[in-house]
């Protein structure tokens, strides 16, 4: 039923084969726009800490790729906060499956393909481009899982649970997101000390991020089970706030037909 | 955008916009904090890079100020997002209804932008100002002169009436492209890029630093280097550009404004 919501999701987005084009397009060129910025930062300080514009792209790369793909699959999760200040969320409560699956598949970003083909694009550039043994291949992968859990948790989960104790709680939600994101795209594989600490653990958008391109450089393999565990913690974390935050729902009783 | 008669109207719809955001002081509180974190990671980022390097003429404490003057001035204010209001009412068809009105749709739209945001760029500003004090401490202010302040003002109001402009026309667009969103992001990206918001001005290649200066998005960079020295050197040809590009982009907007006015249907009822 999910797969299946999100494909008539996607064929709707999809129906105005121009839009589509450019919102893909857009979102291509938004990307590199970054890239292009942070080109400058390296172009005047050159590499720093190991940390070159090579390494900048591809964690680029890694992150485009997990938002890609997780805003693909969940973007409705972020209509939590509109479906339970209106009442709406009733209608995801009445069916015998999945209440994140049918939330997560209820609406689609499909700019978000731009990001998951470009992420694509440059992870398997820099992979081709670089010495990368079948062994760092391998873990990359593996980080690359356990990235995914963390983002689908800490930016499409976590913060929206909010909803279920503030009032008009969105563009407060988004503000955690939106610092999740920044970590994960300034070049974070410069920080070290304290606030390294706090973005791999407290908030670990360098999971997401620097980790995996790490894993391939060369880092050592415990750093993916590091990143299994914090998924796991964040994951077990997350859908239990989310069990408990939806026995506050109080329904509206909106009338209306799905 | 000519009905200046209007004025009183136009600063109540601002003003009425500005009421939402003290409706909401959790969201105020919120954006402040993310604004603040996101400039101790910058900060952090610039001083390992600062501590490698030892001959960059722009000093670290202005460029970590720079950024924030970019966030806290362009994203905060965030006249880009004029943008959305646009589009919201061409895809609602909403746009057919409000031109009846005796006031400009466009300005209100910018007004009602402005307003919602006012308090959260007072909040956000008072918070970076704070924040960069103890984190990087105070710039570099010894080249600024009554006469640079004046002449930076010029170039920020400048840069709010363009951005205004230019939004508004992304926002028209979706007259043709059904969704205005695309090209949104186009160009608020290269605004990102050129306006110095993850790196500043003073830090990309002189070559670059020149063309922008001479370029439409040289009116954006230009409001976000208050803290950088080298702009006293180029200030007066900088207003003069900015000024040339500002009225081109007014004027371009109104030419597309006349465009999609040829092209509303309105269908009664």
């Amino acid at each position: 039923m999910y797969v299946a919501s999100l494909f008539m999701q996607a064929k709707a987005a999809s129906a105005l084969r121009g839009a589509f084009l450019a919102q893909v397009f857009g979102m291509m060129l938004n990307n590199a726009a970054v890239i292009v910025a942070w080109g400058f930062f390296f172009d005047k300080f050159g590499t720093i800490h190991g940390w070159g514009l090579h390494d900048f792209i591809a964690m680029q790369a890694v992150s485009m790729f997990i938002y890609g793909a997780i805003l693909f699959a969940s973007t409705g999760l972020m209509d939590i906060p509109r479906h339970v200040d209106t009442g709406s969320f009733d209608a995801f409560l009445t069916k015998p499956v999945s209440v994140l699956g049918q939330v997560g598949s209820s609406n689609i970003d499909i700019s978000t393909v731009g990001d998951m083909v470009l992420g694509l694009v440059l992870m398997v550039w820099y992979i081709v481009t670089t010495d990368v043994s079948l062994m760092a291949l391998l873990l990359f992968v593996l980080s690359i899982c356990s990235a995914l859990v963390i983002f689908w948790c800490a930016v499409m989960l976590f913060p929206y649970i909010l909803a279920f104790y503030v009032f008009d709680s969105e563009r407060l939600s988004r503000y955690f997101g939106v610092m999740f994101l920044d970590a994960m795209n300034f070049p974070g594989g410069l920080l070290t000390g304290a606030l390294r600490a706090f973005f791999l653990v407290v908030v670990p958008s360098l999971m997401v991020g620097v980790v995996p391109v790490d894993i391939l450089r060369g880092l050592e393999w415990k750093w993916v089970g590091y990143g299994a565990i914090i998924a796991i913690v964040w994951l077990v974390f997350s859908l239990w706030l989310f069990r408990r935050a939806l026995r506050r729902y109080e329904s509206a009783n909106l009338v209306g037909s799905r | 955008m000519y009905r200046l008669q209007n004025v009183s109207a136009y600063w109540h719809v601002m003003m009425m916009s500005a009421r939402e955001d003290r409706a909401n002081p959790v969201r105020l509180i919120g954006s402040a904090a993310l604004g603040v974190v996101r400039m101790i990671l910058l900060a952090a980022i610039y001083k390992i890079a600062y501590a490698t390097q030892t001959h960059v003429s722009l000093p670290y404490a202005n460029a970590v100020w720079s950024i924030g003057l970019y966030f806290a001035l362009i994203i905060g204010l965030s006249t880009r997002n004029v943008f959305k209001l646009i589009d919201r009412e061409v895809k609602t068809g909403g746009v057919e209804a409000v031109l009846v009105r005796p006031i400009d749709w466009r300005l209100t739209k910018v007004c009602m932008q402005i307003g919602k945001n006012l308090l959260e760029v007072a909040i956000t500003a008072t918070a970076f100002i704070v924040a960069l004090t103890i984190i990087v401490g105070l710039p570099d202010m010894s080249f600024v002169t009554p006469g640079f302040i004046a002449g930076y003002l010029v170039l920020m109001l400048l840069a709010i009436v363009a951005s205004s402009a230019l939004f508004v026309t992304v926002g028209l667009t979706a007259f043709w492209l059904n969704d205005a969103m695309p090209t949104y992001r186009i160009v608020d990206k290269i605004i990102l890029v050129f306006g110095g918001a993850f790196v500043p001005i003073a830090l990309l290649p002189q070559v670059v630093q020149d063309v922008v200066r001479y370029s439409p998005f040289g009116v954006y960079a230009a409001s976000t280097q208050l803290f950088n020295p080298g702009l006293v050197k180029h200030l007066m040809p900088t207003i003069v550009s900015s000024i040339i590009w500002t009225v081109i982009t007014v004027l371009f907007c109104n030419w597309v404004w006349a465009r999609v006015q040829a092209k509303i249907e309105v269908n009664g009822g």
